[in-house]
């Protein structure tokens, strides 16, 4: 089933497929960690906003992710751009739906003893809100960096995918080795991504257990 | 806007839809593998989540299964499941059904498992069985965090089930990937846009019921959180 042989001749290939795939998984994170955060200052400045929001993202996080990388191709074509800006709208969701949960369960007279002592809105939430909310905003990160790892791999279909890559190979030759190497790689890294943002949050709140 | 136009073109032609390879076999066949799976899933899921949480063993495992799954790359699993297994309907089943256990299985764990001990105590000393209290306090109490499962595994399934066309099965996904292979873009963005159509309106279903079945057991004043 498996054969090393292959793995050795073609060791450069995957490292290069592997490289793409975090970059890949990197800027669908941090693209949609920018949208989300400008969403979340939406909410600040009219909370009412934030049901809507968090409604579109999740009609957007129902659609089937192939279907949406499709359904974005007509104005960016067979390219990178399409990946990331499907793998963005994917991570819109989950970053959203943890970091106003935080902020919501922030405890009130914590928030009544800022504004006591005279922080605006803004000092407010950049010096206490958003410090208290941390651990559910990187929890948010830690599930969308797995998810998105898998989602790469999808974006093969299209062109792109990473490791997903070694998928279609594998399939096209009949020759499974590709595939376990990618599976065990995607899985690999999906878990290297956890393990980092479990340290981020370990070492940025080290209060919380 | 001559795009809209195509697309427009291609869902009013009646040969799209109803012939052999037409939207509503398509659409038949996706309902098919879906449902078929999602209950194959629920049916090891749900006990085997029920049991880990009467017995209190493998908290850890149940979490761990999710991540895992969350992490496993459903385009992998099913070129994989037809690599091994071959190429059959029934291997598509087994790859959805593999894919949808992991939420089912770590939510009824979860929901179960945070129930109140003090609710437990009382439904004992009331003098309830063992199986009246699962029946009748529990179960109740864990049906959102398991039917949230349910869902986001009924999503996850529509997706893979459209993935599952690459490798030569049926369902709506053939549209993707035959559009794809032809460069036919008004087949792609129709069958694209039925897919989403599909999982839009299960989603809206799975939270109407969800809606219709809390308030049946009024347990909408219970404060449930995941915390």
């Amino acid at each position: 089933m498996m054969d090393g042989a292959w793995i050795v001749d073609n060791w450069q290939a995957i490292v290069q497929l592997l490289l793409d795939h975090i970059q890949l998984v990197t800027l669908g994170l941090c693209i949609g960690m920018l949208v989300a955060g400008a969403m979340v200052f939406l909410t600040l400045w009219k909370p009412v906003l934030a049901r809507p929001m968090i409604y579109v993202s999740g009609i957007l996080f129902t659609i089937p992710s192939l279907a949406l990388f499709i359904l974005i191709m007509p104005f960016t074509g067979l390219s990178k751009t399409t990946s990331v800006i499907g793998l963005s709208l994917y991570s819109l969701l989950i970053i959203l739906q943890n970091t106003l949960a935080g902020l919501a369960s922030n405890p009130p007279d914590v928030l009544e003893e800022a504004r006591a002592l005279g922080y605006t809105r803004m000092q407010r939430f950049l010096g206490v809100e958003l410090p208290l909310a941390l651990p559910s905003l990187l929890a948010g990160l830690r599930t969308t960096s797995v998810t998105l790892v898998g989602l790469v791999t999808v974006t093969a279909l299209i062109g792109q995918g990473g490791l997903g890559q070694l998928f279609i190979t594998g399939l096209a030759q009949s020759f499974t080795t590709p595939v376990v190497v990618s599976l065990v790689l995607t899985v690999m890294l999906a878990l290297c991504f956890d393990f980092l943002f479990y340290s981020i949050n370990k070492w940025l709140v080290p209060w919380v257990r | 806007m001559n795009m809209i136009a195509s697309v427009y073109h291609w869902f009013s032609l009646p040969e799209n839809w109803l012939g052999e390879n037409g939207i509503l076999t398509r659409l038949a066949e996706h309902i098919y593998y879906v449902s078929l799976s999602i209950t194959i899933a629920c049916a090891i899921a749900l006990p085997l989540g029920v049991f880990m949480a009467n017995y209190r063993k493998g908290a850890n495992l149940a979490i761990g299964v999710f991540n895992l799954g969350r992490a496993l790359p459903s385009l992998g699993i099913v070129i994989l499941a037809i690599m091994v297994i071959g190429y059959e309907t029934s291997t598509v089943i087994i790859a959805l059904v593999v894919m949808s256990i992991p939420p089912i299985l770590t939510n009824t764990y979860v929901g179960i498992d945070q129930v109140d001990t003090s609710l437990k105590s009382a439904a004992t000393s009331m003098g309830m069985r063992r199986w009246q209290t699962f029946i009748q306090l529990e179960l109740p109490l864990a049906f959102p965090l398991i039917f949230s499962g349910f869902r986001s595994a009924l999503v996850q399934l529509i997706a893979t089930a459209t993935i599952a066309a690459y490798a030569g099965f049926g369902g709506l996904g053939r549209f993707l990937i035959d559009g794809l292979g032809r460069n036919d873009t008004p087949q792609i963005i129709g069958g694209a846009l039925v897919v989403s159509a599909l999982a839009i309106v299960s989603e809206w279903l799975c939270s109407t019921i969800e809606t219709l079945m809390v308030r049946k057991w009024r347990t909408a004043n219970v404060e449930l959180s995941a915390t």
